[in-house]
């Protein structure tokens, strides 16, 4: 049973640790481009 | 030519319904093995990770070919994307099936045996690929060298799949189309659980091609 879990459980943090990185750099990325598109300090 | 939010959020929404469907399927419907026990539920997740992740080399195969006919940025885009979930869940498939090795063959990796060093090596080749894309100054030649990695890459897929026949080694073919070869309660939790996670690689995909958009477009107005 703990190598049923083991299993489970890396494939679980590992994919839901790859959506959170994906939604993080989509948001980071998305804020970025309102910054430069309303010619912000990061634009410069 | 990127995906729709609102049809990638829908698919979202419908396979999050769905691996909540075939974890229940998994937990309290498909019956344990009658030769390893529980631990047999590793394949439900092991084999279509790997079958996902096939098809994710499959369009970074696609991608490498579309853009070298006619250095379409789109189709460089999806390949980035494709090849950066299929790595994910290589990553899935050789972490899995080798903790499920352990209780079954008394070790968690077997050297030199043809299905773990091919499979190996087709990780290898995608974090290779992905680690060239990332040092690389964007542009035509990186991407012109990407798709020839992500076309020649795609070579080891076949070896891997029919590494069980051409060579002996310890792991077990894949038989679950045969008839009779799977009870049916365990062929339904591993087509829903097949499913659910092809449709999760396609979602994935799809995301991680709005977000190299993206970018592309932050770098685009920044160079302005």
């Amino acid at each position: 049973m703990s190598y049923l879990i083991g299993a489970y459980g890396f494939a679980i943090v590992l994919l839901a640790g790859y959506v959170i990185y994906l939604v993080r750099q989509a948001r980071s990325v998305a804020a970025r481009m309102d910054e430069v598109e309303e010619g912000g300090p990061a634009a410069g | 030519m990127a995906p729709r939010a609102d049809l990638l959020r829908l698919a979202a929404v419908a396979d999050a319904l769905l691996l909540l469907l075939a974890t229940g399927l998994v937990v309290f419907y498909a019956p344990a093995d009658a030769v390893q026990g529980v631990v047999q539920k590793i394949f439900y997740l092991h084999v279509p990770a790997a079958i996902a992740a096939y098809m994710a080399f499959a369009v970074v195969l696609v991608g490498g070919l579309v853009y070298l006919w006619n250095e379409s940025p789109a189709a460089d885009r999806l390949a980035r994307a494709a090849a950066e979930v299929g790595l994910v869940l290589t990553t899935v498939t050789l972490v899995m099936g080798s903790i499920w090795a352990k209780p079954i063959w008394g070790t968690y990796w077997v050297p030199w045996d043809a299905r773990l060093v091919s499979t190996l090596v087709l990780w290898l080749i995608y974090a290779g690929y992905l680690l060239m894309r990332r040092i690389a100054t964007p542009g035509r030649q990186a991407a012109r060298f990407g798709a020839v990695v992500g076309i020649v890459g795609f070579i080891d897929v076949p070896i891997v799949h029919f590494s069980v026949t051409w060579w002996r080694t310890i792991h077990p073919p894949i038989e679950t189309a045969a008839p009779g070869a799977l009870p049916p309660a365990m062929l339904l939790t591993f087509a829903i659980s097949s499913l659910a996670v092809l449709l999760l690689a396609a979602v994935l995909i799809g995301y991680r091609y709005r977000l190299e958009a993206l970018r592309e477009r932050l770098a685009a107005a920044l160079d302005r």
